[in-house]
């Protein structure tokens, strides 16, 4: 179990009465009055432009090395100053959280796509296929999640691709939970029975009926998971176990800055703000989607 | 609950926490004097050590160690230069092949059970035997054909064919003489308890955290200065300095480079930099193309900067290296390093047909040899800059020892070459030698091989010199490596600390250390 | 009640069964060899083969497993390979340092995660509110090993108050324990705070408000001890989070603990110590969960186990 899954307990009570309007504009409605959500939005656009631009946004070249500007402070042509090889830790930065939200994004799609089809087959067929996933789910929930993902790791070998392999595998429990359990509260609802009666094949009715009624908490969860994905992400680096040189990662960043700690904080004080702002972002928007959607929403 | 404002809310929940900092900041004073009315010598590394079987260790931290608990025959001093230990003096055959020791006496290891010509003959033995695969077998051991004595103080190495570095090696921690005793009745367990007839005992080891050495009290050679030595295992350079600083610890090797302008300023620290026997180089996998082209390999060698690695990289506190191996290793000659010229790399490449955007190599980087991940960068930067694809991969110790066996699965390593007996003939045979398992360049030269294993048989001073230059010569020639730089231990001490000899090799001896 | 726990014993043990398997499937797959280690960096395959025979390597994985269960069951873990030491040995020496920050930890969680909540929800969507909230917020953002850094920055180097690194004495505990603490105290703040709103707007709550019960008593009293529940499932998986999660904590404060020791193994192929320690800890975790689980009823003697 994981900070994520605990954090879509918490939500917004007290709840004024909506008139009747479609379920989507009733959502936007209430995300737009929640103030956190809309700053963790435009935070996460931010990034995401960022990211996306990386290359046009970056004033230097992340990884070519510059002799002869090793360890400058923050100045105006280097804003938050140079590291160890000379680089522009501004650019470092800047392609860091490329990497961040696309380790990030990816490794969350794994653990979707895994964790969502193992859920609704546990959920839907229920039975024997539904003991043994959630058995074999039990199991890497009772390995400690940072650890199942370092072991991961130590197996594959370090570099950013296995990093995103260890991250979706280490969130696949969460999803097929909660997967599992929205697939479980529809089940036996009319419309399914109905469909079923029909002589629909459960290929067409898991699609069509019983996925798009488990998405609002899949959304929400993946939107947490992306930040919790972020932060191990870079804690493996941190480990040296994940990114290796010179790919600008926050973490591994982070990491060798701490060798010039004392004489140089800059160099590691600055991918650290930059990891919490992003973790910061995608759980405000995670917080405020769960709140628009379903206040009382319980994961 | 009658505060409104938020400020308040936050003012407390600070409050809580400084108080919780303060209770700790009043406790200070108290846990400070409890852990320094010992007068022992606290120092920090960056690992545990193996094993306390100075006969099968090879790693740096355990030799250390060793190097304290055992004496050997003969030492060196900080020249590096070979004195007698427990050897009074000795003598050899006009052949090379007899060596013959004088033993000091009146001494006993620290079970009780007297040194004496049975007791260096029982190590010795134990070493030479194949059977036994201990780790420092080839280097010590597998050159000794047989051991005799004669009375109690004197002992006769019979060798299998003359031998120019024996002294060396039996300097080494790897000639440590065990006490016959624990080697007859717990062989296994020296690793655990060691029993030597050195300074300091094995008082305690905790894996991860600490081990814990008292002072020999009945030392033949002197009580040491120093009650106890600790040393502690801290992994994080920069807490190994804030200790340093804070006068938790009283000595560490590896302070940052950058950190040492800043420490000079500290009143109580000296910083005492020591030329190291290492050079640090990047090896060709010379089976793999372009690298088996001699050519390719000079044209990388000419395109590394290597006088920017070392002053900017390194800030000027190591110099780069005019030979495969150190300037204070026996059989060392200068035979000068590759200039720095892009252009003439350039051309080399293309005289060779080499496009550099055609290959994509593999650098591997052990990740505990944290002193050389600079210059690994540096070298993937330099190359990247001719046009090659390098992807830089840092492996734990012990996959990087396992990739190296397979030469399918690296084209360029990151290697030092350390002189622990101070002499050549080690290193040579280790990495240069075409038959060496651990020649992980596949360096295959008949004339080189022929010069080393000559050198290794001369133990006339001059004459092996003059091989080794030759072997020195043609290895720059034929450039299986990327030579970089002649290393530098850096020790951080408190200058309360006096009279530890440091060595070229990451070693010091404690036994004339005092703390003041 | 005595039935329950029996059954829910019973079930951890396939659990745990798993968790073994599982980590003996994904130590046995990561590449390289404790013998090449243990053999020592010169050694010739004829030696590191001796030492994979000595260590009953060269046999096959499912014979190794078995074996190893089979002395599990015997309560023996086996022997490190790094330290030829027993693992139960090698986890007791760690396990005192690991435990005490991981309560220390809890304890400052609990105080700072109840005060921030309960700061929170009895002024809902004020800036005393927002602002508390926001700090949870960046507790759970923030990455442990930066926060840790940048205290160690702080209090041992600028205010040179407190150690840095190591796990000697009690000073030794602070910084890890407040940076373990407070990030995730923000969690429990967040709980706390929408536990107690929801019950807030219940009947009896109301009731007690309009009897004329003071404002303190009814949120203390009434209001919290209905939050419980909520509050103590995270306080127990927090304990278990923070057990497994202190491998970056004790990374950073270079503290001698079960986490650093899991690295080390991990890195040196220590098949055993790796094994032990990570089916210790899980096993923690899940008598950690039936504890939580048992404590409902404590809580609420409505809820009853059969």
């Amino acid at each position: 179990m994981s900070k994520t899954s605990i954090l879509l307990m918490s939500r917004e009570a007290g709840e004024a009465v909506y008139q009747r309007r479609s379920p989507w504009t009733l959502m936007i409605q209430r995300f737009k009055k929640n103030k956190r959500a809309i700053v963790g939005l435009w935070m996460v656009v931010i990034f995401v432009f960022v990211a996306v631009f990386a290359r046009w946004l970056a004033p230097y070249d992340p990884i070519e090395q510059n002799m002869q500007s090793i360890l400058n402070a923050p100045s105006l042509s280097h804003p938050f100053g140079t590291d160890e090889y000379g680089r522009d830790i501004l650019s470092r930065v800047i392609y860091g959280a490329q990497i961040s939200l696309m380790v990030g994004v990816v490794g969350v799609l794994i653990s979707i796509v895994l964790g969502v089809a193992l859920g609704t087959v546990a959920g839907y067929f229920g039975g024997k296929a539904d003991l043994l996933i959630m058995r074999v789910m039990d199991v890497f929930m009772a390995f400690p999640s940072f650890l199942l993902a370092l072991a991961i790791v130590s197996v594959l070998g370090p570099g950013m691709v296995n990093v995103m392999i260890a991250i979706g595998i280490f969130s696949v429990p969460t999803f097929a939970r909660i997967s599992r359990g929205s697939v479980m509260s529809v089940n036996g609802k009319e419309y399914i029975e109905a469909a079923k009666s029909m002589g629909s094949g459960h290929i067409r009715i898991i699609f069509k009926h019983v996925i798009p009624n488990s998405i609002a908490p899949i959304i929400v969860l993946s939107s947490m998971r992306i930040a919790t994905a972020i932060l191990t992400a870079s804690g493996l680096s941190f480990l040296g176990m994940g990114a290796q040189p010179p790919t600008p990662e926050l973490g591994a960043m982070l990491s060798s800055g701490r060798d010039y700690l004392r004489s140089d904080p800059y160099v590691s004080t600055i991918p650290g703000l930059a990891i919490m702002f992003m973790v910061l972002a995608f759980n405000m928007l995670g917080d405020g989607i769960r709140d628009a959607l379903d206040p009382k929403m319980k994961l | 609950m009658r505060w409104n404002q938020a400020g308040k809310a936050v003012g407390l929940m600070l409050m809580v926490l400084s108080l919780l900092l303060s209770a700790c900041g009043s406790d200070q004073g108290a846990a400070n004097g409890t852990e320094k009315e010992a007068k022992g010598l606290v120092i920090t590394l960056k690992g545990d050590p193996v094993g306390f079987d100075p006969q099968n260790t090879t790693d740096t931290i355990s030799s250390l160690i060793n190097y304290q608990i055992y004496d050997r025959l003969v030492t060196f001093n900080e020249n590096m230069e070979i004195v007698p230990q427990l050897a009074k003096s000795w003598t050899t055959s006009e052949d090379g092949k007899t060596w013959t020791f004088e033993l000091n006496t009146g001494i006993t290891f620290t079970d009780g059970t007297p040194f004496n010509a049975e007791a260096v003959k029982a190590s010795f033995e134990r070493i030479a035997d194949e059977g036994k695969n201990l780790s420092q077998h080839s280097l010590v051991g597998s050159f000794i054909d047989s051991i005799t004595t004669n009375g109690e103080t004197e002992v006769v190495f019979h060798l299998k064919a003359p031998q120019g570095a024996f002294l060396g090696n039996l300097a080494s921690v790897a000639s440590s003489i065990l006490s016959p005793k624990s080697i007859k009745e717990d062989e296994e367990g020296i690793a655990k308890s060691p029993v030597g007839t050195g300074p300091f005992k094995l008082k305690e080891f905790t894996t991860g955290d600490a081990v814990v050495l008292e002072a020999n009290k009945d030392y033949w050679g002197g009580a040491p200065g120093v009650g106890s030595v600790t040393f502690k295992n801290v992994p994080e350079t920069a807490s190994r300095v804030i200790m340093l600083e804070n006068g938790e610890s009283d000595l560490m090797e590896g302070v940052p480079i950058t950190e040492i302008e800043r420490l000079k300023q500290n009143s109580e620290l000296v910083i005492n930099p020591i030329k190291a026997n290492r050079i640090a180089y990047i090896g060709f996998n010379t089976t793999v193309k372009p690298f088996d082209q001699p050519a390719v390999r000079q044209a990388l060698n000419y395109a590394i900067d290597k006088e920017t690695l070392v002053n900017k990289l390194y800030d000027g506190r190591v110099t780069v290296a005019t030979s495969a191996i150190a300037s204070r290793t026996i059989g060392y000659s200068n035979v000068g390093s590759y200039p720095f010229d892009m252009d003439k790399a350039k051309q080399m490449l293309k005289d060779a047909g080499i496009v550099p955007g055609n290959y994509k190599f593999r650098l591997i980087l052990a990740a505990n040899v944290v002193q050389d991940k600079p210059a690994a960068e540096f070298v993937q930067n330099s190359l990247t800059q001719l046009g090659f694809n390098v992807e830089l991969q840092t492996l734990e110790l012990g996959t990087y020892l396992e990739t190296l066996k397979d030469p399918g699965k690296y084209d360029l390593f990151v290697r030092g070459a350390l002189a622990t007996t101070g002499d050549a003939d080690p290193l040579f045979r280790d990495a240069l030698l075409s038959t060496s398992a651990t020649n992980y360049a596949h360096y295959n030269n008949p004339e080189v091989d022929k010069l080393i294993l000559a050198g290794q048989a001369q133990f006339e001073p001059k004459q092996r010199l003059e091989s080794y230059a030759k072997v020195l010569e043609l290895v720059k020639e034929d450039a299986p490596w990327i030579f970089l730089h002649e290393d530098m231990a850096r020790y951080g001490m408190s200058k309360k600390v006096e009279g530890i000899t440091f060595l070229p090799t990451y070693i010091y001896d404690l036994r004339k250390a005092v703390k003041n | 009640m005595l039935s329950y726990v029996v059954k829910r014993v019973l079930q951890m043990i396939p659990t745990l069964f798993g968790v073994s398997l599982l980590c003996f499937v994904i130590i046995h797959s990561v590449p390289g060899d404790p013998a090449h280690l243990i053999a020592g960096v010169d050694a010739t395959d004829e030696q590191v083969q001796s030492v994979k025979e000595q260590l009953g390597l060269d046999r096959p994985l499912l014979e190794q497993y078995f074996s190893y269960v089979s002395h599990l069951l015997r309560g023996d873990l086996g022997e490190s390979l790094q330290s030829e030491r027993p693992v139960l040995q090698e986890i007791m020496t760690r396990f005192p340092n690991t435990i005490l920050l991981t309560v220390f930890s809890v304890a400052i969680m609990v105080v700072v995660g109840l005060f921030a909540g309960i700061l929170s929800a009895t002024k809902p969507n004020s800036i005393r509110d927002n602002v508390t909230m926001m700090f949870s917020l960046f507790g759970i953002s923030m990455p442990v090993f930066w926060f840790g850094t940048m205290l160690i920055l702080l209090f041992s180097y600028y205010w040179p108050l407190l150690p840095s690194g190591g796990s000697s004495g009690f000073r030794h505990f602070i910084l890890p324990s407040v940076v373990l603490g407070l990030s995730s105290s923000g969690v429990l703040a967040r709980l706390t705070r929408s536990s107690i709103l929801e019950v807030i707007h219940q009947d009896f709550i109301r009731t007690a408000r309009a009897k004329g019960v003071k404002e303190r008593i009814v949120i203390y009293k009434h209001t919290l001890k209905n939050a419980l529940i909520p509050i103590i499932t995270i306080i127990g998986l927090e304990f278990g989070t923070l057990l497994g999660g202190a491998v970056l904590t004790e990374t950073v404060f270079s503290m001698n603990g079960l986490g650093r020791f899991i690295i080390q193994s991990i890195q040196f192929r220590d098949y055993p110590a790796v094994q032990g320690c990570i089916l210790f800890v899980a096993t923690i975790f899940v008598v950690v969960n039936l504890v939580v689980d048992l404590c409902y009823s404590a809580v609420d003697p409505r809820i009853r186990y059969e």
